[in-house]
């Protein structure tokens, strides 16, 4: 492995999406080992004399769109096949690891291939939106209700604009340009098994977590007399699917004895983007609630050790499956257990291993799972699991060496 | 408004939704776009309209219906609507906006619902053409003539107390144009409802004039000059007159639009039509075609594939891809027609977006006009450098590539005909595994194209062993192979049918006629996304009374040989 390039669809600095950071860590682990590398992210139309590319520090932005998010198609396949192409040539790489399609189109795979016939191509899968035209959750639109399996016919549900027909044709075009891949990565088992239930060969899946850069763990909160682990905290986007309004709803559930020593801290933003009726009803719960909770905004990299170290426990209450959330590694590293839904990637990667699960979308089953972490020794017990956590950084290695 | 009154009755007692401000009662496509029927609260919506994908405002007619049930039932203001656009664009274009008193606007999409509640009135007598005042003082009107060099075909009504209609069309000076030759009376409803109970039932009428050796005068006032039995003449004004050849699909929706052939008396007279069809579509007519070839063309292609395009050409993104995927297709020809001007610019824009998206080469023959399925795949066989065609329609997709190899080795035996495939709906159904012919209670003694087993679970239809090959005598050409030679042999599809209809059954047997068999490679699978129901009992539209009218043409022609498939079994499944 002597030449890797990394394609985003976004740059970290521009956008701290799950698929953005785990390739950024990747690649900086990579240049770490010696690998020469080219991190090719995409970035809006807007260039410099309309040009292709730009350049961000020592990342190339790469300015292009989709056309038709239906068929994920390109709106510029132009840019795909003939600018990105002849970049790719040029740099000559013998692995290219694609971390996403969005926003450039699905055809990406077949402009590689076609432009670097020999290289090895590898897609790290983020969530479902190549089985699930919505936004990739596998939850229904309208209700919101759990989805286990995309059926062309429950699409066309809720989407009643596209047929049956349409949504296989969807498909059937997806897997076309999938066929060019050589080796799928899932950071998740979940992930990975629907994604082969669906339609990707299994003996292309390869499960690896995402990288992480290295972290020091922070020694739990020191607790006075008769104190207790009381201080939770919740990392995300505030929207109908990270379901903080579900967490809100366990905390105005407590019993006043243990609500009123009880502290919920939110690092994250948005509310103010999401739809009305969404805003509406957290604004109401945070209003119930606001013995308990602060509000804490958006933070930066630097900002989430000291922010995590005011904290005992890290809730993801989430409404959707999830597949393997950053919170949830960083948790982890940092030496804090965490609370998840017993769904999909949190029930893989928190139960039995790093903390409590409760019943997914029950507020009640959520406030009896809080009343049970506030105690030390339920504490104790999760925190000293965390230690045996393993690092992803030389499996991911071996896995690249191994296909060159 | 009746129509819309007697549907909204019939939807009293639906559970009727009290979350949404708007509830969609109907949803249904027209036969030149589509009509939304509903309700709204008052007190929370202002306004409801249609909108494109990009929330511009649609053409539509907005007409208000007392609701008074919903009102009784939730005890809140609500009124209900009907819009009718006229529209090319698809269902999924097309939103309604609703306008809320909070000064917001919300797009909501469109789906069918209840479409089968909608039967649009058959003819344009009661949809479209409105009663005036001078028609009831008159007590007749003519609607329309759509004329040719030798005939002129009138649509209208009057009350009169005659069986048929004895007269003539003549100028504003009273010259004589031409007379009546063929005619049909046509309930009307309608005219009922305006005038009177006492106007007899069959006051409509359809009338076929053969003109005297002149020429219908261009933009002069013609008039339809018609005896009493008292003897006395009233003259009733042709209130429009279309040129034949002007608008081919529009004259053909004016004239079949009342035709009611499941009526007996309707079906007998179907040779009226005859005349001015046979303007609308002559049997000789060419195009101008102009092909373009993308990244080159196939140098002796072991197979070249036809794949007309009409409507909807987004498949194209589709199936390229497919061909672009498999090295087996590497020395397939792919030709596209595209049959529709109207789609001529958007095919060209996303040919442009493919060229550097698929390496494989297709070129692509634009028609400057719509000539239909059979002249379109004739024009695109004319253009194939291979030996061995593959007819294909735009929405088939192959399951993966093997189907090729297979139907080219069973059709270049020497005796063998046509090859057809195994088509499936998106879900693992039958939609294709041979045709045999029918008969539906509605129009006895006409055989129609069954697809038996259709919606079966494939695993439930068995599939022949050793080889998975039956003898069969008809087949779709949504997807088949045969030698390009035999196509010739056989003079192309048939031009006679109207738009597209029977042309391959027709191909079918006229190869069989020749001494060829066909075949059905139950092996060779491909998913064919049929969109519109091609379903015949969905009487009451314009597009069916064609499909009548080619099926009696294909019975005429094939009346022997379909009642022996039919009495030998051959074209039976097990």
């Amino acid at each position: 492995m002597d030449k890797v390039v990394f394609i985003s669809h976004g740059h970290p600095d521009l956008s701290k999406g799950g698929a953005e950071v785990a390739s950024w860590n990747l690649y900086q682990l990579l240049k770490s080992e010696g690998v020469e590398c080219l991190y090719i992210a995409r970035a809006d139309e807007k260039s410099h004399g309309g040009s292709t590319f730009s350049q961000r520090g020592d990342e190339v932005l790469f300015h292009t769109k989709i056309q038709d998010w239906f068929s994920l198609s390109s709106g510029n396949t132009k840019a795909l096949f003939g600018d990105l192409g002849k970049l790719l040539k040029s740099f000559s790489p013998d692995i290219v690891h694609v971390h996403h399609y969005a926003h450039m189109g699905i055809e990406i795979f077949s402009a590689i291939r076609r432009a670097v016939p020999k290289a090895k191509i590898v897609f790290t899968l983020h969530e479902f939106m190549a089985m699930c035209f919505h936004n990739g959750q596998m939850v229904t639109k309208d209700k919101l209700k759990l989805c286990n399996k995309a059926v062309f016919s429950d699409c066309h549900g809720c989407f009643p604009q596209h047929s049956p027909g349409d949504f296989f044709l969807r498909k059937q075009y997806i897997l076309d340009h999938f066929s060019h891949v050589d080796q799928f990565v899932s950071p998740s088992e979940f992930l990975a098994e629907r994604y082969v239930e669906w339609g990707i060969p299994e003996d292309k899946m390869t499960v690896l977590e995402n990288v992480l850069p290295d972290v020091e763990p922070i020694a739990p909160r020191a607790l006075s007399d008769g104190d207790k682990r009381y201080r939770f905290a919740f990392f995300g986007q505030i929207n109908p699917y990270k379901g903080l309004d579900l967490l809100l709803q366990a905390i105005a559930l407590l019993p006043q004895a243990i609500r009123s020593k009880i502290r919920l801290d939110v690092h994250g933003a948005n509310l103010d983007v999401q739809q009305s009726s969404f805003k509406e009803k957290v604004t109401e719960l945070l209003e119930e609630v606001e013995d308990v909770v602060h509000l804490r905004g958006q933070y930066d990299a630097d900002q989430l050790p000291s922010r995590i170290a005011e904290c005992d426990w890290v809730v993801m209450p989430s409404i959707w499956w999830e597949n393997s959330p950053v919170v949830i590694q960083e948790a982890i590293r940092f030496g804090r257990p965490l609370i998840g839904a017993n769904i999909g990637g949190m029930k893989e990667k928190i139960e039995g291993k790093a903390g409590l699960t409760f019943e997914v979308r029950s507020a009640a089953s959520l406030a009896d799972t809080i009343k049970r972490a506030i105690e030390p020794d339920v504490f104790d017990h999760w925190h000293a699991k965390l230690e045996t956590y393993a690092c992803a950084k030389s499996a991911h290695l071996k896995f690249l060496r191994s296909l060159v | 408004m009746k129509k819309v009154k007697s549907l909204v009755k019939r939807l009293l007692g639906r559970p009727v939704s009290e979350a949404a401000p708007v509830t969609v009662d109907i949803c249904s496509q027209t036969h030149n776009g589509f009509v939304v029927i509903g309700w709204y609260f008052a007190d929370r919506v202002s306004d409801v309209g249609l909108v494109d994908a990009e929330n511009a405002k649609l053409d539509y007619d907005l007409t208000y219906i007392d609701r008074q049930d919903v009102v009784e039932h939730l005890g809140r203001p609500a009124k209900g609507f009907q819009l009718l656009s006229t529209t090319e664009l698809a269902l999924s274009d097309i939103k309604l906006a609703v306008t809320l008193f909070n000064g917001l606007s919300e797009y909501l999409p469109l789906a069918l619902v209840n479409a089968d509640q909608f039967a649009m009135p058959s003819g344009t007598a009661e949809s479209e053409i409105e009663i005036t005042e001078q028609d009831v003082r008159e007590r007749a009107s003519c609607h329309y003539a759509i004329v040719t060099d030798t005939h002129a075909f009138l649509s209208g009504w009057i009350a009169d107390e005659n069986d048929t209609i004895s007269g003539q069309l003549v100028t504003k000076k009273g010259r004589n144009l031409g007379h009546i030759v063929k005619q049909l009376r046509v309930g009307r409803s309608d005219v009922q409802d305006v005038l009177g109970e006492k106007v007899k039932w069959l006051n409509g009428f359809l009338v076929l004039i053969e003109l005297d050796d002149v020429k219908v005068p261009e933009g002069g006032e013609i008039f339809f000059s018609i005896q009493h039995a008292s003897g006395k003449e009233q003259r009733v004004a042709v209130q429009e007159v279309y040129r034949a050849e002007k608008e081919p699909m529009a004259n053909l929706k004016r004239l079949l639009n009342a035709w009611m052939p499941h009526i007996a008396e309707h079906l007998d007279a179907h040779t009226l039509f005859k005349p001015i069809i046979d303007v609308l579509y002559p049997l000789d007519k060419t195009t101008q075609a102009k092909r373009v070839d993308v990244g080159g063309r196939v140098a002796k292609p072991r197979a070249s594939v036809v794949i007309p395009l009409y409507g909807r050409y987004d498949f194209m993104r589709y199936q390229l891809s497919h061909f672009d995927r498999y090295d087996a297709y590497a020395d397939v020809e792919i030709l596209y027609v595209v049959d529709d001007p109207r789609i001529e610019d958007k095919v060209k824009k996303l040919a442009n977006t493919l060229s550097y998206s698929i390496k494989h080469p297709f070129s692509v023959v634009y028609l400057k006009e719509n000539v239909g399925f059979g002249k379109a795949n004739n024009i695109g066989v004319k253009q194939a450098s291979s030996e061995h065609i593959v007819l294909l329609n735009s929405d088939v997709l192959p399951k993966d590539s093997s189907w090729l190899a297979d139907m080219l080795a069973l059709a270049q035996q020497p005796q063998a005909g046509i090859v057809g495939a195994r088509l499936l709906y998106e879900d693992d159904t039958i939609q294709h595994d041979g045709m045999a012919p029918m008969t539906v209670a509605e129009y006895p003694g006409l055989f129609f194209n069954d697809h038996p087993k259709k919606g079966w679970p494939k695993h439930l239809v068995a599939v022949p062993e050793p080889e998975p090959v039956s003898k069969m005598a008809l087949l779709t050409a949504a997807c088949w192979v045969m030698k390009k030679a035999l196509f010739e042999e056989v003079g192309g599809f048939a031009p006679e049918y109207i738009l597209g209809d029977f042309e391959d059954s027709d191909m079918c047997l006229k190869v069989l006629a020749k001494g060829y068999t066909n075949y059905m490679d139950h092996g060779a699978e491909l998913y064919h996304l049929e969109r519109q129901s091609q379903n015949l009992v969905e009487s009451g539209s314009w597009k069916h009374n064609v499909t009548i009218l080619n099926a009696i043409t294909f019975n005429r022609k094939w009346e022997k040989q379909l009642n022996h498939l039919v009495q030998s079994g051959d074209n039976h499944h097990g």
